[in-house]
């Protein structure tokens, strides 16, 4: 039962990730239709919130990889504790 | 299983992480195989993949990047991450018997489809490559293509150098402020964390050529910026002319239609010249036919050899300029013809003699711009010219390292090195001179000397001068320095003379767009350099040009100084 809640959440958290992606993906094409006028303020900044989407993505991986550290201690030690070493 | 694994939350995160990744790269995938089919689309994902290999190291990436391999570099870059995370597990277990442990299926399904669709995103091919010049303006038309579409837009610009990138300042909306607050887009973040650039195809200055030629045979649309003056333009728009096989173009103008490189171009492709604020309609447009241009290609077979022979012309001139010794008749003559063709002035037959001439012989070429020009104590100068052909790109051109014998010369140098590409987009410094005091007020220390009054009030009277002749005025400069025009207070010539004649004075004239100047004459009576300026600080006041630096020769002549510089 736990395992299955378990799976779930993940498969949850990926239809969430796609989610966020269909929401930029409305943001694209709102700024198309704003055709003739890209430097207008709502699609400058619409460009410019897109145009941060490789850096947020950079900065969630960094992010994720710097904790991995800290994460692989905590489970190491868990791990040679439930080993009984 | 579950609870030895790597805690929930890193589970969902990466989870979240790979949905979203593995959707825009389904995205992606979709919209370029809509648009240059499934075998095109394959050639084009192996010619990216060659591209991205160049990039693995570039020189631009910052010395502090814990990962060397960049993360456009596809499989790569995925395997560099995985090689870190079971170095750091095996490290941090000591034994390294459980490293491998963390890996069970919760973790290595969404990470592996993560992995999988980041690096075919990084073979993407382009549909459309923007041919431009590492500036702020050129930045902007770029990241809406390449920000509004599917489709993936490339170019070479300098996306990383803060310089050109000043207007990617993260968003400011409510959302984006709360995300990414503003001071995260400012720092250089990239030394630390380097984000991945799909939209480049930057690569080290040897690779450059053969990327952007290849780029040019394979993109279906190119969009070249011919807005500002750019050797690197003039050059890729002779490998697009040269390319058997390039896809459509769309030449980006000026507002007014105007581009850098008219003289060149003449009335060649007309119907493929685009205002940057018709562009979005224009590739939609085109985006819709898969970018398949309405008619053939109009390009006469003669332009590029045209393009190629006006760079040398440009760049012959600029020889002859700076090994030249006064006045020339022959290189004004040449000048002359360049600049205004059969309509050439007989009335400006002194171009490397008087500033007046060169400046309208640049206006010729460039209606708009401001100007300095600097000159040292032994007579020899300097120029730049400032100008913003796009909003938000002020490029600044100079004359070059070496001092020729005459500020005309100088400036007209400036104008061929920016048509050659050579501005930059930093303009001169006022304020590296440290100021003496915060406020000027040298009325005091005039004294009542009767000759220190007199140059006093003539300073009062020059500087009150609104442009009426003023004969008194007039005889009282030509009495005290010899300026024999002086009802004429914007030619410069004359009053750089006289100021040279008073003594051992270095000067620089900056003139506004509008014609407008403020100066400074700089003496060294010690090891420091003493700086006068036209005007009393803080009040920034701008004269005619030779009004402006009189004024300054005067204030100089008086010890009035106003600020002090190490080094000129």
């Amino acid at each position: 039962m736990f395992l299955w809640f378990q799976a779930h959440l993940t498969l949850g958290a990926f239809l969430a990730g796609a989610a966020l992606q269909l929401y930029d993906q409305g943001l694209r094409r709102r700024i198309r239709r704003l055709e003739g006028s890209f430097d207008a303020a709502e699609s400058e900044q619409l460009t410019a919130w897109l145009s941060q989407a490789p850096l947020r993505s950079s900065l969630l991986v960094y992010g994720l990889l710097l904790l991995w550290p800290e994460l692989a201690l905590r489970l190491g030690r868990r791990r040679l504790r439930a080993s009984g070493r | 299983m579950w609870d030895h694994g790597a805690p929930a939350l890193f589970r969902w995160l990466l989870a979240a992480y790979a949905g979203y990744t593995v959707t825009r790269a389904l995205f992606r995938w979709v919209a370029t195989v809509r648009v240059l089919g499934i075998r095109r689309t394959l050639s084009g994902a192996r010619r990216m993949s060659s591209v991205r290999y160049k990039q693995i190291w570039m020189s631009d990436q910052g010395a502090a990047s814990w990962l060397p391999i960049r993360p456009s570099v596809p499989v790569l870059f995925e395997l560099q991450v995985f090689a870190y995370v079971v170095l750091v597990s095996w490290l941090a277990t000591w034994r390294g018997s459980t490293a491998l442990a963390f890996f069970d299926s919760a973790i290595l399904l969404p990470a592996g489809v993560l992995a999988l669709a980041h690096a075919s995103e990084s073979i993407l091919p382009p549909c459309i490559l923007y041919l431009g010049v590492s500036e702020p303006g050129q930045l902007k038309p770029f990241q809406f293509l390449a920000g509004s579409r599917n489709v993936l837009t490339v170019s070479a610009l300098d996306q990383e150098n803060l310089d050109v990138a000043a207007g990617e300042a993260a968003a400011t909306g409510a959302l984006s402020g709360l995300l990414v607050p503003d001071w995260i887009g400012r720092i250089p973040l990239a030394a630390l964390v380097p984000r991945r650039r799909l939209e480049s195809i930057r690569v080290r200055d040897d690779a450059w050529e053969g990327v952007v030629r290849q780029m040019i045979e394979f993109a279906p649309l190119a969009v070249i910026d011919l807005r500002s003056w750019s050797a690197i333009i003039t050059k890729e728009l002779g490998w697009y002319l040269q390319a058997p096989r390039a896809g459509s173009a769309v030449l980006l103008t000026r507002e007014d239609g105007g581009t850098s490189l008219d003289a060149e171009l003449g009335d060649t492709a007309k119907e493929l010249r685009v205002k940057v604020s018709e562009l979005p309609r224009l590739v939609d447009e085109l985006q819709r036919r898969r970018f398949q241009p309405p008619s053939s290609r109009a390009w006469p077979a003669e332009l590029a050899r045209r393009l190629e022979a006006e760079t040398r012309i440009k760049q012959d001139l600029l020889v002859e300029l700076a090994v030249a010794e006064g006045p020339v008749p022959d290189l004004d003559a040449k000048l002359l013809r360049w600049a205004f063709g059969a309509e050439a002035r007989a009335s400006l037959d002194s171009v490397t003699g008087s500033i007046a001439a060169a400046v309208a012989l640049m206006r010729r070429r460039i209606p708009v711009f401001s100007y300095s020009i600097h000159v040292g104590g032994d007579g020899t100068a300097w120029a730049d010219i400032g100008v913003q052909p796009i909003p938000k790109s002020f490029r600044v051109s100079d004359s070059g390292r070496h001092e020729v014998d005459h500020p005309a010369k100088a400036l007209v140098m400036s104008l061929l090195r920016g048509e050659l590409g050579l501005a930059r987009g930093i303009s001169s410094d006022p304020s590296r001179i440290r100021l003496l005091r915060k406020e000027s007020d040298h009325r005091a220390s005039v004294g009542d000397e009767p000759v220190r009054r007199r140059l006093w009030e003539l300073l009062c009277d020059l500087r009150a001068n609104d442009g009426t002749p003023d004969a008194a005025l007039e005889t009282r400069l030509a009495a005290w320095c010899g300026v024999a025009r002086t009802s004429n207070l914007e030619d410069l010539d004359p009053a750089i003379r006289a100021v040279l004649s008073l003594g051992e004075y270095s000067m620089a004239v900056y003139v506004t767009v509008d014609g407008l100047a403020w100066a400074e004459v700089a003496a060294r009576p010690r090891a420091r350099w003493l700086v006068a300026f036209s005007f009393d600080p803080p009040r920034l006041e701008e004269m005619r040009p030779a009004q402006a630096l009189l004024a300054a020769a005067l204030k100089a002549e008086l010890q009035l100084f106003d600020g002090m510089v190490s080094q000129r």
